[in-house]
């Protein structure tokens, strides 16, 4: 048993994004195209459901580069079907400052992150919360969190026609102390149903910056 | 020229006749007009002949004298044999339309009778008949022994040929059957030819007739030079097969003579005895019939030969020979030409030597050394032989062939006296099997062009050569396995069936020359290098039966189009046969050129109406006016006559406007939640005559077309048309309006898609509230509709306008099309906002405030949202920074290029106002 106690309470399931635009059915239904490039997210996605696994994504910038360089950045390679490592170890040599690790509580969730962020201080992903008792949405956790000094943000501003699906409804319940931020934020949701990438932080490389978090529902299911 | 051997003195018609004449010609006028069958009198008369004629080489017994389907036919055949490894086969070549039953008797050497059981030969078709089994039942004597053939049916109807043959030394010899009725005295000649002294020449003597005959067999040869003679009594129906060199010349005499000639006489009547040599070198493969003629048959001191092989056969090079032979009493002197037709289609020809022949002398005539001498191409792979003799007709006999170097293949070259010739037909079997193969020589024995009509039937119908040409004095080649093989269109063109593998050939002189051309056909067997030769002329050439003018496709041209027609002959053999129409050559008129005009069958429409337009040539119609007699023809002119109508056709919008040029269309699509959204323009092509209407059909090009109305009072034909493919060049596509395919009127046509886009500079910052579902514009694609996110938006609103591939807006081809956009590897979703009528729709670039409430889509608040007080998308002093974002944009399903590649900064400023800066290449 951990040193902290987790209370997880997964209330109601409320995912505003399990929706398809309706009537695709008959003969005259045509499949919706897929980009003929693959970036590192959809690549990650396919992942996921070949080895069904959870990432997560700590993302980075700095002055010059694009907040979302990392999520946006192609990947030649289709799956290669020979092994997770094998598949992940190719990323680490084709995608700069790409790492991985397995989560030390859940092996089916794997954090990337980028290299850099280790020589971030005040990183608020690897901070640690002494003492919370939590219930409601993720990005409140989120806020919640911040309250305490921690430098992580809920507030993200969307683009206008983004269709990844948010979480706005999964009422979640957080209660323990001394666990660090990455955690909080992962183990206190079920995994089942959920999108393959459950969450990205982007943060700026600079000294206190605040990393913003932004909480994936599921994947839209056919009505 | 007419060529008929037995003129006779023209006798003054009676006024019966006269009346009759006249009224025939009328009919013949008035059915000529209606196109109707010819019933057949003449108008013109060529000389006519007297007595059945008889070719110098081969007799052309196989038919008869008389147009009678009842007329007795009684055909002898010389000898066959089935001994010493021999094979001995039975051709039966029915010409006509109605079967024929034969009877074939064998007779033993000796003379012994065998009645074979008949046999019939369906019309149109021939048998090949192994006669072992025949043999086999009449009894060991008749291994070997002669053959005749009875039958009911017109003169010439039945082409009978005997072969023998020795297949492990590749040796062949034919002999066609001879009706002995009508050969004309009781001598008969021939000539042989050997490739060296080795060789030997047997002579078969056969009596035909009941009684029995004394045969004294003369021979001359040369080099070296040697004569001999024996007379030998024949019992009724006996057969004797002599050696020239040991029975006639006598045995230890030295070596066989290579060439000379032979003589036959006889006590019987004319006809009685056959005879037929057998020149043959077996250690070479050498083999040559020696075909045996009467020459009180010749009709002229003339010889003409088709089909003469030059250059190789397989890996065989072939050296021509041909031989003469001075059978009468005084000097002769032969002379000759080679013709023959270059690769580029123009005739030439090569002089011959001169050879002086002294009574009974044989020699060769050099024919290479002459080609040799000329300069003839390697490249001439064949030619025809004409020779002419001093002296009495039939005084000088000839042979000629080509053979190989080895001795093998020979191919044998018959030697026809033309004037002597029956008509200028020929009805031949032909067959490809194995290794062999039909091929069929037709030259022009004449110093004008001359035209032929040439027909194949086989097993799944006819194939139809038409009206061919034969320049002067030339040789036209048909192969059939070529002509099979590389699919070779006939003059309708349809192509001999890839498996078809036998039929019958028929072809006859078409003009008023009832002698000017000779043909025969050869078989010849590549593997095995063995060739004989078949010919077998008709009673008549083929007469004119009826006339008709066709379209081509349809009898409709439109204004400044020209569709064609074609002159169509229909003939009749003397078999009483309906041959299969061909096209013919004409002249043309039109009724009303202000309506269409004629020339060669083009018909060129001038204005809308209707014309008839007519045809005209000159037909020819064979008749035998008395029994025995020879083949007269008169000349018709038929002018068949056909209406052609002269259509046009204006295509114009559902308003009656003008179409633009080129006319641009849309494709039809189906949206993502399976909505189609059709695309089809409504047009109209207005027909004129408006009768028309119904049979001008409307043809796509990159186009559908559908709902096609046509109306015959109005003219108008309403339908839809509707991309299909987008076109790659502008004006690549069209409408087409055509009846049956003859185009009366096309429009160009470009199939246009969406495939560019532009946009302006996207206006002012607008913050707004809005609530927002996978149904509002712009659109939460994960929101369901049954919910609403109460968002915030700072964005500005940019028109993009869609272009095709050519820069070109696409108008309101694609109005209410669907966008719909790819962003990163997330799935394509609509933005709900259309494509306008002007080619532009609205994508709203920005972002969304945090702090968005997700409710039902009933609650009030949703309602009250746009006028709450409005979410803040940053703090003072602060920006943020989308990165680029990549997505991909279809318009209908058509994807644009190059995809949006775009980023978005929003800030606030400390006073707390927003800026917005879109980066949009």
């Amino acid at each position: 048993m951990s040193k902290y106690a987790l209370i997880v309470a997964a209330l109601s399931v409320i995912a505003a994004g399990t929706h398809l635009p309706g009537g695709r059915q008959g003969p005259t239904v045509r499949q919706p195209r897929q980009s003929r490039t693959t970036f590192l997210e959809g690549h990650l996605l396919k992942l996921g459901e070949e080895y069904n696994v959870y990432f997560t994504l700590e993302a980075a910038w700095e002055d010059g580069e694009s907040s979302n360089w990392m999520e946006n950045q192609k990947i030649k390679e289709a799956p290669q079907h020979d092994g997770l490592q094998r598949e992940l170890e190719r990323l680490v040599n084709s995608v700069p400052h790409f790492t991985y690790a397995f989560d030390r509580t859940n092996p089916r969730v794997i954090h990337i992150a980028d290299a850099r962020l280790a020589r971030q201080n005040e990183y608020g992903l690897d901070s640690i919360v002494k003492s919370i008792d939590y219930k409601g949405s993720p990005a409140g956790l989120v806020t919640a969190l911040g309250a305490q000094g921690i430098k992580v943000s809920a507030e993200i501003l969307m683009m206008i026609g983004d269709p990844r699906p948010r979480d706005s409804g999964t009422e979640i319940r957080v209660a323990g102390q001394n666990i660090i931020v990455r955690d909080a934020i992962t183990h206190f949701t079920p995994l089942e149903g959920r999108r393959r990438i459950l969450w990205v932080s982007t943060t700026k490389l600079a000294p206190g910056a605040v990393s913003q978090i932004d909480f994936f529902a599921g994947p839209k299911k056919p009505q | 020229m007419n060529r008929s051997a037995h003129p006779r003195p023209l006798t003054k018609p009676s006024l019966p006749t006269i009346l009759c004449a006249t009224g025939l010609l009328l009919a013949l006028l008035l059915s000529l007009v209606s196109a109707a069958p010819y019933p057949g009198t003449p108008r013109t008369r060529l000389p006519a002949a007297g007595v059945p004629v008889t070719p110098q080489d081969t007799p052309p017994p196989c038919c008869g004298s008389e147009e009678d389907d009842q007329k007795p036919h009684l055909l002898a055949a010389s000898y066959y044999s089935l001994k010493d490894g021999l094979r001995s086969k039975l051709l039966l070549n029915n010409k006509g339309p109605l079967p024929l039953e034969v009877k074939a008797t064998l007779f033993s050497m000796g003379g012994e009778r065998y009645e074979v059981a008949p046999v019939t030969v369906e019309g149109n078709s021939f048998q090949l008949l192994d006669l072992r089994g025949w043999a086999d039942a009449a009894g060991p004597q008749f291994r070997e022994g002669s053959i005749q053939v009875f039958h009911l049916g017109r003169d010439l109807v039945l082409g009978t040929q005997v072969y023998v043959e020795d297949e492990a030394r590749g040796l062949s010899f034919e002999e066609k059957f001879a009706e002995p009725a009508t050969l004309p005295s009781s001598r008969l000649r021939g000539v042989w030819w050997l490739p060296s002294q080795r060789g030997e020449v047997r002579l078969a003597v056969s009596n035909t007739s009941d009684a029995a005959v004394t045969v004294t067999a003369h021979a001359d040869g040369a080099r070296p030079t040697r004569r001999g003679s024996v007379t030998v009594e024949l019992l009724p129906h006996e057969t004797r097969l002599l050696d020239v060199g040991g029975d006639l010349f006598g045995p230890g005499r030295g070596a066989m003579s290579r060439l000379g000639g032979i003589s036959v006489e006889h006590t019987g009547p004319a006809g009685a005895v056959l005879a037929r040599g057998f020149a043959r070198d077996a250690t070479a493969g050498y083999s040559l019939s020696v075909q045996f003629s009467d020459p009180q048959g010749a009709k002229s001191s003339a010889y003409q030969g088709a089909g003469l092989r030059l250059g190789a056969a397989g890996d065989e090079a072939l050296t021509p020979v041909a031989v003469a032979h001075n059978a009468g009493t005084a000097e002769a002197v032969v002379t000759g030409r080679l013709p023959y037709t270059k690769t580029d289609g123009l005739g030439a020809e090569v002089v011959l030597p001169e050879t002086r022949l002294a009574p009974g002398e044989t020699a060769e005539i050099d024919i290479a050394g002459a080609m040799r001498s000329a300069g003839v191409p390697e490249d001439v792979s064949g030619a025809g032989l004409e020779f002419e003799y001093t002296g009495e007709p039939g005084g000088v006999q000839m042979t000629a062939l080509s053979v190989g170097e080895g001795g093998g293949p020979v191919f044998r070259v018959p030697m026809w006296d033309v004037a002597a010739q029956r008509s200028a037909t020929g009805g031949y079997p032909w067959f490809i099997e194995g290794d062999s193969s039909t091929v069929v020589y037709l030259k022009n024995v004449t110093a004008l062009p001359q035209e032929y009509t040439l027909q194949i039937s086989h097993e799944g119908g006819t194939y139809v050569l038409g009206s061919k040409t034969v320049e002067p004095r030339q040789t036209t080649v048909l192969d059939l396995r070529a002509l099979r093989d590389e699919q070779t269109p006939d003059a309708l063109g349809a192509t001999l069936p890839p498996g078809a593998a036998r039929g019958q050939i028929v072809w006859s002189v078409r003009g008023p020359d009832g002698l000017a051309m000779i043909g025969r056909s050869e078989q010849f067997d590549a593997a095995r290098g063995v060739s004989s030769s078949y010919a077998c002329v008709s009673c008549c050439p083929q007469s004119f039966y009826s006339a008709s003018v066709v379209p081509v496709d349809v009898n409709v041209v439109g204004v400044g189009a020209t569709t064609q027609f074609r002159a169509m002959q229909t003939d009749k053999n003397c078999y009483g046969q309906i041959m299969t129409p061909y096209p013919t050559g004409a002249s043309w008129a039109s009724a009303n050129n202000s309506i269409a005009t004629a020339s060669n069958g083009a018909i060129t429409g001038v204005q809308t109406g209707t014309t008839g337009i007519q045809a005209n040539w000159t037909g020819y119609v064979w008749t035998v006016r008395y029994s025995g007699g020879a083949c007269d023809s008169f000349s018709v002119s038929p002018r068949p006559a056909q209406n052609v109508n002269v259509a046009s056709v204006a295509f114009q919008k559902e308003d009656g406007s003008a179409l633009p040029t080129p006319l641009r269309v849309g494709i039809s699509s189906v949206k993502l939640d399976g909505t189609a959204q059709n695309r089809a323009q409504q047009l109209k092509a207005l027909v004129s005559p408006p009768s028309m209407a119904e049979h001008v059909m409307i043809i796509g090009n990159k186009v559908q077309i559908s709902d096609r109305t046509p109306n015959n009072s109005t003219g108008f034909i309403t339908f839809k048309v509707v991309g299909v493919t987008p076109s790659e060049q502008p004006a690549d596509g069209s409408i087409r309006a055509e009846v049956g395919s003859t185009p009366l009127r096309t429009h160009p046509i470009t199939v246009v898609v969406p495939a560019k886009l532009t946009h302006d500079l996207g206006g002012s910052l607008i913050i707004q509230n809005k609530p927002m579902n996978v149904t509002t514009t712009p659109p939460a694609v994960a929101v369901p509709a049954t919910q609403m996110l109460l968002n915030t938006l700072y964005y500005k609103s940019f028109t993009v306008t869609v272009k095709d591939k050519w820069d070109v807006h696409v108008g309101d081809l694609y109005a209410g099309a669907e966008v719909t956009e790819v962003i990163g590897n997330n799935e394509e979703a609509s933005i709900n906002s259309p494509v306008t009528a002007s080619g532009t729709f609205i994508d709203p670039v920005g972002r969304i405030a945090p702090g968005a409430i997700l409710v039902p889509a009933t609650d009030p608040r949703v309602a009250a949202w746009p006028s709450q007080p409005k979410l803040q998308a940053l703090q003072p002093g602060l920006c943020s920074d989308t990165g680029t974002q990549n997505i991909e944009v279809f318009v209908a399903g058509f994807e644009l290029a190059p995809a949006i590649a775009r980023s978005v900064v929003l800030c606030r400023n400390q006073n707390g106002s927003y800026t917005l800066e879109v980066t949009w290449p």
